[in-house]
């Protein structure tokens, strides 16, 4: 898997379901551990407790029991004893008051005693050595300092009877006492404590061990309770998983389709459609990008047509601006036959075709006509102005006509029709070759310069009138100057002054002046080739808006 | 380019704010025959115009020909030394009017 895909919305939604769920089965365990612990406790000490109460219960019910019964005991003995006191009266002996006593069940911790009013032991049940229980070695509990039987000697006296426990050698023994009515003899039972106790004891420890059991089986409810509880939250886990990737799938799957789509689209199948039926925002957006690969396509065809088109005008004005330029006359040398001055011209057209021209030409054997335009704006509008322009100036120039005639001539054919608002700045000399003198007009363009032997480059005086088409009846003031050997002439456009460079500064005619005033001229051609270098290292490669259009001329008289 | 109209009570005002070149000049010529088409004064202020190419030019004297046919006045103001050269050279400011 790769690592973007490990990202995939399918995993996140997994993801998410585990964490959820496992947050959920963690916050359920805690709550249900604290409650099994809980549990644990208090059925220990539920049971724990219980055991201690009801053997405490039953202790104390056994003990009360033990000790009614020691007292009825002690009740039937007395009265058993008066009623045979009462039977035999004279022929009463001491070992028949015995034998009745000693038939009393009294248990193997139990005894009976028989005391006189003296205290003297008559008859005893245990530890003696005669069968019928007649004491014959003197023995009397006066003597005794346990406090409890010093109280029961007291209460004995006063001829009362009673119950109370004591302890006798280290053993709870419980004691009852009753007085006989026949004789002043007190009739004393007593058990051992444990001896009575014994089953209750037995009972407890039993209560305990099923307590215990209790306890035990509670735990492992517990235990198990937990087992399966921990099993269960491994399974809801499991399944939390299991549905959390089903659904994730689900939601996925319309997504990876739709990545699909768009693969296929960014490879130019358009025609596949995207059918995505999960009726949600997923749904929507398949719905939406459908749309969009219809439009696209649509698009696309359009763009396809547009592009063909401008495919075709740009091929169009491409040819466009090489057969502009190919009305330029372009031979050089120009007029070889002709020695008395040295030409040369260039035109550099920007990206776009624009309006610019250079024209040259004998307007008979001795006059050389020199011709530098612009049409404003660009493009087509602009270069079929142009054409218009140069062959009007052309055909004026031709009637033999001076400069300002002819461009009061081409500035009335031009304002005709001229709905577009174009118009064009020209300037045009016409140089008798043979003297040098030379009569020029200009109609809005900027001034040529002029070097003059021995001098600097300086603007040729002239009036800039205005522009060709813009309005009519415009008169053009005419000038005249005498050339010398060696002078050189030189029109250009504002293409060169505003060649412009990334700083957007413009060249300047500042700039070009003093580079050409720096310039060793060798030729018309060669000083134009120094400029154009000149421009485009001031220009560093930027593109320029404008044609770069320059002629030259050396008169050599 | 950017302009801006201010439709005063005697004149419109159009602030020219930028280069006028072939890009922007058709934005300009529109602005100016809509503000002469709507007031028989408008004042063209040249304060923040840095060049004006031909094409600028052009929307200039389109501008001026159509305040001239309806008998209005379309007006320069504060245009700077190169722009003012730039008119000279083409023999604008001979048809121009300068405030």
């Amino acid at each position: 898997m790769s690592d973007r895909m490990r990202r995939s919305i399918r995993n996140k939604l997994v993801t998410m379901a585990i964490v959820v769920a496992s947050i959920a089965i963690v916050l359920l365990g805690i709550v249900s551990w604290g409650g099994f612990n809980e549990m644990k406790r208090s059925s220990y000490v539920m049971s724990t407790d219980l055991v201690a109460i009801s053997a405490e219960k039953t202790e104390e019910i056994i003990r009360e029991l033990a000790l009614e019964d020691l007292k009825h005991l002690a009740e039937g003995t007395a009265n058993v004893l008066d009623a045979k006191v009462e039977q035999l009266v004279d022929e009463l002996e001491m070992s028949d008051i015995g034998s009745v006593v000693m038939e009393i069940n009294i248990g193997d911790y139990g005894a009976a005693f028989v005391v006189n009013d003296d205290g003297d032991v008559l008859i005893r049940t245990h530890l003696t050595d005669s069968a019928d229980g007649v004491v014959t070695k003197k023995e009397n509990i006066f003597e005794s300092e346990t406090p409890e039987i010093i109280e029961m000697i007291t209460k004995i006296t006063l001829g009362e009877s009673g119950i109370f426990i004591s302890n006798y050698g280290g053993q709870e023994m419980y004691w009852a006492y009753e007085p006989m009515d026949t004789m002043p003899w007190t009739v004393i039972t007593l058990f051992n404590a444990n001896e009575v106790l014994a089953p209750v004891m037995q009972a407890k420890e039993q209560t305990n061990k099923l307590a215990l059991q209790a306890q035990q089986e509670a735990q492992n409810i517990a235990r198990s309770s937990m087992i399966a509880m921990i099993a269960g939250m491994a399974a809801s886990a499991v399944l939390a998983t299991l549905v959390g990737f089903i659904y994730s799938v689900k939601i996925s799957a319309p997504i990876r389709k739709l990545e699909d789509g768009v693969r296929r689209i960014s490879k130019g199948e358009f025609d596949g459609k995207i059918e995505i039926n999960s009726g949600d925002e997923i749904e929507n957006l398949a719905t939406a990008f459908n749309n969009m690969t219809k439009d696209l396509k649509q698009h696309i065809i359009d763009l396809t047509t547009v592009t063909a088109e401008r495919e075709k005008i740009g091929a169009e004005l491409d040819i466009a601006t090489k057969m502009q330029l190919s009305m330029l006359p372009n031979q050089f040398p120009a007029f070889p036959e002709y020695s008395q001055f040295d030409l040369y011209a260039t035109m550099v057209t920007a990206k776009e075709v624009g309006g610019d021209f250079y024209d040259f030409f004998m307007v008979d054997d001795k006059h050389l006509a020199l011709v530098m335009a612009d049409v404003s704006g660009k493009g087509v509008p602009a270069a079929l102005f142009m054409v218009k322009a140069k062959t009007l100036l052309q055909n004026f120039a031709q009637k033999g006509t001076s400069p300002s005639e002819i461009l009061r001539g081409v500035n009335h054919e031009l304002c005709v029709n001229n709905d577009a608002g174009m118009f064009v700045t020209a300037w045009i000399g016409i140089l008798n070759v043979d003297t040098g003198e030379m009569n020029y007009a200009n109609a809005g363009h900027n001034a040529p310069l002029i070097k003059r032997t021995g001098g600097n480059f300086e603007k040729l005086k002239c009036d800039a009138n205005f522009v060709l088409a813009g309005l009519e009846e415009i008169n053009y003031t005419q000038h005249t100057v005498s050339l010398q050997n060696g002078d050189y002439l030189y029109l250009y456009t504002d293409g060169v002054t505003e060649a412009t460079n990334a700083k957007q500064e413009l060249y300047s005619e500042a700039r070009l002046v003093d580079f050409m005033n720096a310039s060793e001229i060798v030729s018309a051609q060669s000083l134009l080739e120094e400029i154009k270098e000149d421009v485009d290292k001031f220009a560093g490669g930027e593109d320029q808006f404008d044609d770069i259009t320059m002629l030259g001329l050396i008169f050599n008289a | 380019m950017e302009i801006c109209v201010n439709n005063n009570e005697t004149d419109v005002e159009l602030v020219i704010d930028g280069r006028i070149d072939s890009n922007t000049s058709i934005e300009l010529q529109e602005q100016i025959l809509a503000a002469i088409e709507g007031s028989n004064h408008v004042v063209l202020d040249f304060a923040k115009v840095s060049y004006i190419s031909s094409a600028g030019l052009r929307s200039i004297l389109i501008g001026q020909k159509a305040a001239a046919k309806k008998r209005g006045v379309m007006e320069l103001a504060n245009v700077s030394d190169i722009v003012m050269e730039v008119l000279q050279t083409v023999g604008f400011d001979k048809i121009l009017t300068f405030k």
